[in-house]
């Protein structure tokens, strides 16, 4: 079977390093390129934790990774420390990355990957949509080469962070989400609330330290990445990593087709993620809206990701 | 000749002060009520300064309510670096001979036009709190509102933010209520009322009147030019006081019919009474708007009204 | 039994009718006024169909003519015409001689929240325009309400817009008002509304039970033009006369009214992410078998 050629957008982040880690043990995925961007934390950070994990999986000369955009397109960048520590992957050590980014930008390289693609190429967003909008708003000729837009955030009802109505993601740039949502290209959405079930329980984490030096890793971001979900009483959900899996086995997930548009003039819901679900609504359907997990196929992904680490 | 018969919604303020003398000493007008409302500082201290002016000048038969605390959707912001602690620093004023109405802006609003057997004039001068209130809560009377003589917004610039006017920026939705009411509505904006400003000779011209609301305006204006001067105006601006001069003698001003509507959402431009004069929105006219003033025409008005007095 | 004083806010309205009627039937009640806004129709004909509404059902109480149209659109007509031209798909209602009050709506408002010495709660089943303004012309006002029970927002999806339900998104302006006004303050959304399904023809078999062949007449009527869709306005009604049928939560619930997305969403918190404290309790959870027995019930008072 072809692989699907994919390009990862990315802000590392626990959860983007694990969804890298499950990117590039996939016999499914086709990884061209890493591209980062300022999210969970400084563009230098996200940039430099991405080369990290590289490092760990000992892939840091088999992908291009390139370093996007600094801050949203319109505001100044907001990070997450509370989440993601002080470097934004806090927990595991490891040393600095030897390997540097291409001498090319974010955009620059999504440009060259797609362009010299044979087969539709499809972007899977894990970091707010700067890069991903930058590139569409600077190449409107290439849309019709991406196969799709396989995103992590959104808010269809709830959102987190900093807002009731919208998620980290789309708040942080939500100009730049609404050129995604509005480009024609297929989009999967993995809206908070399905991502919030995609998580693991402690005995998984204590079975991935086990087998083997990548389950450490693994085990090691969770550590750290679990303490906020503790102290709020969340679950220990690995957001990012549905995108990725998504890809890999679509049938893990439920969702619905319906019209998204993004907000961004609403004073309280500024970066929602506005999700028709009317039943009469005759709104184009751009999204596929992912509504839930079967978690426990999704945990059984995950570690079958890991363990390919042990060839 | 017959009086028209007007009522004041002020949040005195200095130049709300020179506006009720203007009112009072001129014959061509009848203040039938005055009406306070937060603006220049909280309404506690506006209907109290007013009652203030009004007992020095020996008015005391006038009702005088008290109104809006706060605005529609935004906290109330009070502007006491030009009128200072009181909202009326300056000149050294007893405290009130008389006491207000029982009843509150909107219903001694409410009572006086619809008791008076002619049309009523509005001239508000502050936020336009109340008078957005009796838009929406008595909608039979407006047939009975002969004009709203707005002090407020501007075509092009602004004192609030570089594009909104203090009054609108203070509430613009109730703003948007008044410009959409149907009434007719003279909008005194800052493009004519800027330059409705009082010399420092001039100033002296009204001391030398040596009755009290002649000394009064001079020390209205003594405290008032002290901010004015700082910022490099050319004298104290009467903008309050334009709203009555603009209907006891229209022609003192230069006026262009608009529509007028209220910028709400603009991130910058919130509270910006956006003045449509060449009709490229193509929405109605619903406004005569101020964009220049025979100045010294308007302060020999001003100047008969306040020797009039006591 | 002391009765409780109500005034019900409406704009007639198949489901206000109904809503109308288990007020009307409930004897706990005393209601002080019906207040008229525009919504399902102009409020011309909102106010007229009170007031037959009010003869059928042998109500005697004030009514009393509210606003015209939205806070921030004043004077200009409504666009919803979702019932009909005359809110009631065209059905005709005996005629009310009885004159609408002197007063406005958020005069009556006030007033009977005088006299009911802070007992008087309201149920606003229309947009909230008329509650805004009572508010905004006398600020005492929301010290003398003992809470006011709203039929409209949604936690989850709307139908005017997606999140957006009819009755907020006609006016949020005033939503915004009265969701800060500080009264205590009960939501029943369209999101439990649509829980509320009584099918037609459980309608028409307890209508057999109506001995007044009148009042039969316009049930039968109003559900075969509603077809087999909720009656939302009688929720409102039905947890004020009977708390525990419905589950509530308390949560922050705030009004959006700049967004043309999402104008008139109520923006409920239910993950508490705003740190604001609750200002509404919000219907979560309805007992449906509940509602069809006060439902009959009603009938059987006619």
């Amino acid at each position: 079977m072809n692989r699907i050629p994919v390009m990862i957008d990315c802000d590392p982040g626990h959860d983007d390093a694990i969804a890298l880690i499950m990117a590039l043990a996939s016999d499914k995925l086709d990884v061209r390129c890493i591209t980062t961007v300022a999210g969970n934390n400084t563009l230098e950070n996200t940039t430099k934790n991405c080369l990290k994990v590289l490092t760990v999986l000992g892939k840091e000369h088999d992908v291009p990774v390139a370093m996007g955009l600094d801050h949203p397109m319109f505001k100044p960048l907001r990070i997450s420390k509370s989440v993601h520590g002080e470097s934004g992957m806090d927990g595991p050590v490891v040393p600095d990355p030897v390997v540097k980014p291409v001498d090319m930008n974010a955009v620059q390289l999504m440009e060259k990957v797609v362009r010299e693609s044979e087969e539709r190429v499809t972007i899977v967003p894990i970091g707010p949509l700067t890069n991903v909008g930058t590139f569409l708003l600077a190449n409107p000729d290439l849309k019709p080469k991406i196969e799709r837009i396989c995103l992590m955030g959104g808010s269809s009802l709830i959102g987190n962070s900093g807002s009731a109505t919208a998620e980290f993601n789309i708040f942080q740039d939500a100009e730049a989400a609404n050129v995604v949502f509005s480009s024609g290209i297929p989009i999967v959405m993995h809206d908070i609330e399905s991502t919030r079930k995609a998580f693991v329980e402690e005995k998984d984490i204590e079975e991935l330290r086990g087998m083997n030096h990548v389950g450490k890793f693994v085990a090691e971001l969770m550590d750290f990445f679990t303490l906020y979900s503790k102290q709020h009483n969340l679950t220990f959900s690995i957001h990012d990593a549905c995108a990725v899996s998504w890809l890999i086995d679509p049938s893990i997930f439920i969702s619905t087709f319906a019209n998204v548009t993004v907000d961004i003039v609403g004073e309280k819901t500024y970066g929602c993620t506005v999700t028709d679900f009317r039943a009469n609504s005759t709104l184009p359907k751009n999204t596929e809206v992912v509504l839930n997990v079967h978690r426990e196929r999704f945990v059984q992904l995950l570690k079958d990701c890991v363990k390919q680490y042990s060839k | 000749m017959n009086k028209r018969p007007i009522i004041i919604d002020c949040d005195t303020g200095h130049d709300d002060a020179i506006a009720l003398l203007l009112a009072l000493g001129s014959p061509e007008v009848e203040l039938k009520a005055v009406t306070t409302t937060a603006g220049n500082n909280v309404v506690d201290k506006t209907f109290h300064n007013t009652l203030k002016v009004l007992s020095h000048i020996g008015v005391t038969d006038i009702p005088v309510a008290k109104g809006a605390e706060s605005f529609f959707f935004q906290p109330h912001k009070i502007a006491d670096h030009v009128h200072g602690d009181s909202g009326l620093d300056g000149p050294e004023l007893a405290e009130p001979s008389f006491g207000g109405v029982k009843l509150s802006a909107v219903e001694l609003i409410e009572k006086t036009v619809r008791e008076s057997a002619e049309k009523i004039t509005l001239c508000p001068m502050g936020p336009l709190t109340n008078i957005a209130t009796f838009v929406l809560s008595c909608p039979d009377l407006l047939p009975k509102i002969e004009r709203i003589s707005f002090m407020g917004g501007s075509a092009v610039g602004g004192n609030a933010s570089p594009v909104a006017e203090f009054n609108t920026w203070q509430d613009p939705e109730a703003a948007q209520i008044v410009l959409k009411s149907g009434v007719p509505i003279t909008m005194c904006s800052l493009d004519a009322t800027f330059d409705a400003y009082i010399t420092a000779e001039e100033k002296e011209r009204f001391r030398q009147i040596g009755n009290k609301a002649g000394i009064l305006t001079a020390e209205l204006l003594d405290f008032f030019g002290k901010f004015h001067a700082k910022v490099g105006n050319k004298g104290a601006p009467m903008h309050d006081a334009c709203a009555v001069a603009a209907v006891i003698n229209p022609a003192l001003f230069e006026m262009k019919r608009a529509n007028v509507s209220m910028d709400l959402n603009g991130t910058f431009t919130r509270g910006c009474t956006t003045t449509d004069i060449t009709g490229v929105t193509g929405r109605k006219q619903n406004c005569d708007v101020t964009f220049g003033v025979d100045r010294e025409a308007f302060v020999e008005l001003l100047y008969s009204a306040v020797k009039n007095l006591q | 039994m002391e009765k409780r004083p109500i005034i019900i806010d409406t704009d007639p309205g198949c489901d206000d009718f109904f809503a109308i009627m288990m007020a009307a039937a409930y004897e706990g009640f005393d209601i002080r006024a019906i207040t008229t806004v525009a919504g399902n129709a102009v409020v011309d004909v909102t106010t007229r169909n009170a007031l037959d509404i009010a003869k059928l059902l042998g109500i005697k109480t004030r009514i009393a003519k509210g606003a015209g149209s939205a806070m921030m659109h004043p004077f200009d007509e409504p666009a919803a015409f979702v019932h009909g031209l005359n809110g009631i798909g065209q059905v005709v209602l005996p005629r009310s001689e009885q004159k609408v009050d002197e007063m406005k709506a958020w005069d009556v408002i006030y007033d009977e929240a005088c006299k009911a010495d802070g007992q008087l709660e309201l149920i606003p089943v229309g947009p909230l325009t008329n509650v805004a303004i009572a508010l905004l012309k006398y600020p005492d006002l929301k010290d003398k309400i003992k809470r006011i029970t709203i039929m409209g927002g949604s936690t989850t999806i709307g139908n005017c817009l997606p999140y957006s339900e009819a009755n907020i998104f006609h006016d949020p302006y005033a939503a915004h008002l009265v969701f800060t006004s500080g009264i205590p303050l009960v939501m029943a959304g369209l999101d439990i509304t649509l829980t509320a399904l009584v099918p037609t023809d459980d309608i028409m078999k307890m209508s057999e039970d109506i001995k007044n062949k009148a009042v039969r007449d316009t049930v039968v009527q109003l559900a075969k033009i509603r077809g087999n869709e909720p009656f939302h306005d009688v929720v409102a009604v039905a947890s004020v006369i009977k708390e525990d049928i419905a589950e509530y939560k308390d949560y922050n619930v705030e009004i959006e009214y700049k967004s043309p997305l999402t104008y008139g969403r109520t923006i409920v918190d239910t993950t508490f992410t705003t740190g604001k404290a609750p200002n509404c309790r919000v219907m979560t959870g309805y007992n449906v078998e509940a509602h069809k027995t006060m439902f009959a019930d009603m009938m059987r008072k006619y």
